[in-house]
């Protein structure tokens, strides 16, 4: 079973943008993220409803991978606007990676508006196993 | 009205954690516009497939709900901010619409339903005759 990081913050501003969806310019909130890792490689999922793919822009530096998404303003034509609660705007997000990676052989798909980037670990950064012997 | 008929957990089930719907359930954010010839609600359901989706128009209440497929055993977690979600909301629709032409369809994890109105609903422009 998967334990939740419990974020007070992110429970309030969860509770905030609901109740008032107070929007304004760019993104109240910032995207939740799942990072899941083992021996081989990073894998961090991201939630982006309506973003295109080529409206996302993935940056790694050393261990951090940062995410950068951009979703257009609605627009309608002679409409009238009931509700607007949908966030708009650039967004960004800084992900701590737990080990080196290989930037070259990263992958990202955009799929159903939930973004999946798949980061090999760098060789170097392998986990190595010692052999222990006799004296 | 809504989750009266839902059935509830029961104490041992909730004690085991096999609750049929252990997921949260939230409200989607939503925009809605209206022109002269129909009334459009956008929600954003990141993780919801087109067969996820459920669209109930009752009288003059819409209903919105999206159940993303749960996530499948992976990699071991490092951390986790994505809770399993429900999406749920409804609306009542303060115009006459046509029932049988409301379209929806789910694109990029984003549901938009439309719901031409009837012609009753629709603006007219009168014309004003010399007297």
């Amino acid at each position: 079973m998967t334990t939740y990081a419990f974020n007070p913050f992110r429970e309030m501003e969860r509770m905030l943008d609901e109740l008032g969806r107070l929007g304004g310019e760019g993104w109240s909130a910032v995207p939740a993220v799942d990072v899941h890792a083992d021996e081989d490689a990073v894998q961090v999922v991201t939630e982006l409803p309506g973003v295109a793919p080529g409206d996302v822009t993935l940056n790694i530096e050393d261990d951090v991978l940062t995410i950068t998404a951009t979703r257009p303003a609605p627009t309608a034509e002679n409409a009238t606007w009931h509700r607007r609660e949908r966030q708009h705007g650039t967004v960004t997000r800084h992900v701590h990676l737990p080990y080196g990676i290989e930037a070259e052989r990263a992958k990202a798909k955009l799929a159903d508006g939930v973004l999946t980037v798949r980061l090999p670990r760098a060789a170097a950064d392998r986990p190595r196993r010692i052999a222990v012997q006799a004296a | 009205m809504f989750g009266l008929t839902k059935r509830q957990p029961t104490p041992t089930e909730r004690l085991a954690g096999e609750t049929p719907e252990r997921r949260r359930v939230v409200a989607p954010a939503v925009d809605i516009h209206e022109t002269s010839a129909a009334l459009v609600i956008t929600a954003d359901m990141p993780g919801v497939r087109q067969e996820d989706v459920q669209v109930v128009l009752d009288r003059e209440v819409l209903s919105l709900r999206g159940a993303p497929p749960a996530n499948g055993p992976g990699a071991p977690t490092v951390s986790a901010e994505r809770m399993p979600c429900v999406y749920e909301r409804a609306f009542t629709i303060g115009v006459p619409v046509d029932a049988a032409q409301v379209t929806a369809n789910v694109r990029n994890g984003v549901l938009s339903v439309t719901l031409p109105k009837q012609a009753q609903a629709r603006p007219r422009t009168i014309a004003v005759s010399g007297g």
